[in-house]
């Protein structure tokens, strides 16, 4: 006989599986293998964080040695501080970020739970538990790879390897507590306060910012020397335990340990807040619909013209995007790519800031390079389903194979890419280049993400969203050289070809033509490919499962139409 | 008219329906019953288009209609048995969605759209998603998602599901009125008292057979029973409802 699970453990395990349930992993084992997979992403940038600056050290250490300037070797340890430190509280915003939406009860939970006979307490200590279990298990995995050798390099030699590896574990995983825990009282209060909607659409861009910042990270890895807050508290906690006596350490630990215990305090105290508003208020959230999702589908429109098929698969596709948080990961992880793609080309160019005033391809492709990205990631994204069950509208209503299906996934990946290009181009271009480039820039922006979208459209066959994940699409593995040659295609070249052109109208012109031409290619490709769309006939309408339950051997039926 | 004939669909080795025939004249409303496993869901799907038949023929106005199906579909109207939305589209959304893909153009859709809310009572939730929706609420939206292109044939699944009393009663009038109205409704339901009222004929099927077909007061007559839960019971029901109802009992009470 089995003994019974007691209500809190099985909640523990539950919510667990919670954080790492996604529609693309259609099994336990891809599961496993995609949370195996973060934590590989999380821990090897440690490793090569140590390999980086361990030598460096140990080179360092017989210069000051040899020269007898000790203060050299404190300072490249508080360096080395601030670098784990700032490691640590990045990668594990990113890791929060990525489950922002199971941080706090959402009004599934109070559906499910609401009618069961288990205490308040008990859920809301679940929950607690296994916020906590999922911090500690990734805190842990990023920080004790770069502790122990850390203590072993710089401590061991000196006696004084316990003391460096309390000091980097807990500067680290305090910094670490600090930012999961201020996180979940950013989603709950986001929940509380404003509404649900509203903390989804900030969750997309906190993936976006910390997946950048994590990406930068690991290309630039080079510390700076200078901590901001709170980034100084958890250094200054680092260094305290670590035996450091600069001045003003101490009270930099001081408030890492202040901060700390607040953002612990405040996460329970939220979690306690959104278990008893769950509870108590049934969410009714209303759909509003913001002004860039306006914008978006007025250029859907202009593209679709008076298809409605068209068109409604354009607004059903950027209505998606907007509401479906699964399908803006993809999204917000190939934009954070860019971003860290242009920072690095900028950071390791030759010359100041006033050469980046001048005509430069480094500074005109950045648009492109965000546009074409945010292409990448919307293909990814057709591909994550949602709400399948529901896309028996389409097999009910749609009239596939129609070329304005595809039109309208062409139209939304355009108007979808544009405006961000765009914004882009007005932030960065406009301030560096003046008015008459940018407006020059702008064309030839238009142009290639519409080129962009095109092609990427070429290889969607179904309506976005409404198949299963086939596992291992992706093929991120194999497809890498490519995505880097189309951003050379519609980046690198383009741009190249507009600054040869800038004082050449003639040449300018012919080369916008030529984009025309290459666009209108594609449309008419678009228009005959899609006519090959076919709607999968999924479980749902295949192998009907009801009916493969017929195991009925009772006595046969009686015919009334015989007896009569 | 909308003919079926000797319709058979199997799955591997077992086979769902077998050999059904029925044919649905325009103007009337016709029922499908059956226990769960009988067939009912298979057929639905099949005069959907969205199953092939593994053999038999589907034909409207003597032609066969499986032909050109998406010619097909567009004179079909569906209220599946599962309310499986877009939850987080609110209503008017939803349907907006719908008319598009049924080509409707934009300005007589939004009316017409605004029209159905008003007329099922949910006008005032129409800026709410329907993930906020009650079960009665989604089926109105799914109702009017089927009737919004005016088509030719209903096909309606368990449409009663979740709706209030006054709801249904709307609703068993506007099926008697589509019916009114030239329609081919095909009505499929467990709810025998309502597919009674509504429906002026049926077939009860069984293991993917017809073990009953024709209208309700001649099925009573013909097997002299009070109802049509009585012919029901009859032709379907095998086991011994007061053995199982014990049982379950019994179970209930296991420690």
């Amino acid at each position: 006989m089995t003994a019974l699970q007691s209500p809190f453990r099985i909640l523990w395990r539950t919510f667990l599986e919670q954080f790492a349930a996604n529609e693309s992993a259609t099994s336990d084992l891809q599961m496993r293998r995609a949370i195996i997979g973060v934590f590989a992403f999380l821990i090897t940038p440690g490793f090569f964080l140590m390999m980086k600056t361990m030598p460096d050290y140990e080179l360092m250490l017989m210069v000051a040695k040899a020269r007898n300037m000790p203060q050299m070797i404190e300072t490249r340890l508080a360096q080395l501080a601030v670098l784990f430190v700032s490691y640590s509280m990045v990668t594990t915003g990113l890791l929060t970020v990525f489950i922002w939406d199971t941080l706090v009860f959402d009004k599934r939970d109070s559906m499910v739970l609401g009618p069961l006979p288990v205490r308040g307490t008990t859920v809301v200590a679940a929950k607690l538990a296994a916020l906590a279990t999922v911090l500690i298990g990734a805190a842990l995995a990023v920080n004790v790879t770069s502790g122990v050798p850390f203590a072993f390099v710089t401590g061991g030699p000196e006696g004084h390897l316990i003391r460096h590896l309390a000091g980097h574990l807990s500067g680290t995983i305090g910094g670490a507590v600090f930012v999961f825990s201020a996180l979940v009282i950013v989603r709950g209060l986001l929940v509380l306060v404003v509404s649900p909607h509203f903390a989804a659409t900030v969750g997309s861009l906190l993936q976006f910012v910390f997946l950048s910042a994590v990406l930068c990270f690991m290309m630039v890895p080079t510390a700076t020397g200078k901590a901001t807050v709170p980034i100084a508290w958890f250094f200054g906690l680092f260094e305290l335990i670590r035996g450091s006596r600069e001045q003003g350490i101490d009270t930099l630990a001081q408030r890492a340990l202040v901060a700390l215990s607040l953002a612990v305090v405040g996460a329970v105290a939220v979690t306690l807040g959104g278990y008893w508003r769950q509870m108590r208020a049934a969410l009714s959230p209303s759909a509003r619909v913001g002004a860039s999702a306006v914008v978006r589908r007025r250029i859907a429109r202009l593209m679709t013209g008076r298809d409605p098929i068209a068109r409604g698969t354009a607004d059903f596709i950027l209505t998606t995007l907007a509401r479906s948080r699964p399908q803006q990961v993809p999204i917000a992880i190939t934009a954070s790519i860019a971003v860290a793609i242009v920072s690095i080309a900028v950071a390791t160019r030759p010359g100041g800031f006033d050469a980046l005033q001048a005509p430069r391809t480094v500074v005109l492709w950045i648009p492109i390079v965000i546009g074409y990205w945010i292409v990448v990631g919307l293909r990814a994204s057709f591909v994550m389903p949602t709400e399948l069950p529901a896309a028996w509208l389409f097999r009910a209503h749609s009239t596939l194979p129609s070329a304005s299906y595809w039109s309208g996934v062409r139209a939304s990946m355009v108007a979808f890419a544009i405006g961000p290009a765009l914004l882009v181009n007005a932030l960065i271009v406009l301030p560096l280049a003046g008015f008459r480039l940018t407006a020059i820039h702008s064309i030839v922006i238009c142009l290639t993400v519409t080129i962009a979208a095109q092609f990427a459209s070429l290889l969607v066959d179904s309506v976005p969203f409404t198949r299963a994940y086939p596992p291992g699409h992706a093929k991120l593995k194999t497809r890498w050289p490519l995505y880097m040659l189309g951003m050379y295609a519609v980046a690198y070249l383009p741009v190249q070809l507009e600054l040869r052109t800038l004082n050449d109208p003639a040449g300018f012109v012919r080369m916008v033509a030529a984009g025309f031409a290459v666009t209108g290619t594609l449309e008419v490709l678009g228009r005959r490919i899609a006519m090959n769309w076919q709607l999968q006939p999924d479980t749902e309408f295949g192998d009907d499962p009801e009916a493969l339950t017929m195991l009925n051997l009772s006595q046969p039926p009686r015919s009334v139409q015989s007896a009569m | 008219m909308l003919r079926v004939q000797n319709l058979t669909k199997r799955y591997g080795a077992l086979t769902a329906v077998q050999n059904v025939s029925f044919q649905v004249r325009a103007g009337e409303v016709f029922g499908l019953l059956g226990p769960n496993g009988s067939g009912k869901s298979t057929i639905v799907k099949v005069l959907m288009g969205l199953l092939e038949p593994s053999s038999g023929l589907v034909e409207l106005d003597g032609k066969d209609a499986l032909a050109n199906v998406q010619e097909y579909k567009k004179l079909l109207g569906y209220v599946p048995e599962e309310p499986h939305l877009y939850t987080y589209l609110t209503g008017p959304e939803y349907l907006q969605l719908i008319g598009r893909l049924r080509a409707i153009p934009d300005a007589v859709l939004h009316e017409k759209i605004d029209r159905f809310l008003e007329l099922l009572g949910i006008y005032d939730d129409r800026y709410q998603t329907l993930s906020s929706y009650s079960k009665g609420m989604r089926q109105k939206i799914l109702i009017a998602a089927a009737v919004l292109h005016n088509p030719r044939i209903v096909i309606l699944d368990e449409p009663f599901s979740g709706l209030d009393v006054s709801a249904a009663r709307v609703l068993k009038a506007f099926v008697r009125a589509l019916a009114d109205e030239g329609k081919i409704v095909v009505f499929s339901s467990h709810v025998l008292e309502v597919v009674e009222q509504v429906c002026s004929r049926v077939i009860i099927l069984k293991d993917g057979r017809i073990v009953g077909h024709d209208s309700v007061d001649n099925l009573r007559n013909t097997l002299k029973l009070p109802s049509l839960d009585a012919v029901f019971a009859t032709l379907v029901a095998e086991e011994n409802v007061e053995a199982r109802t014990s049982g379950l009992v019994s179970a209930m009470h296991m420690q």
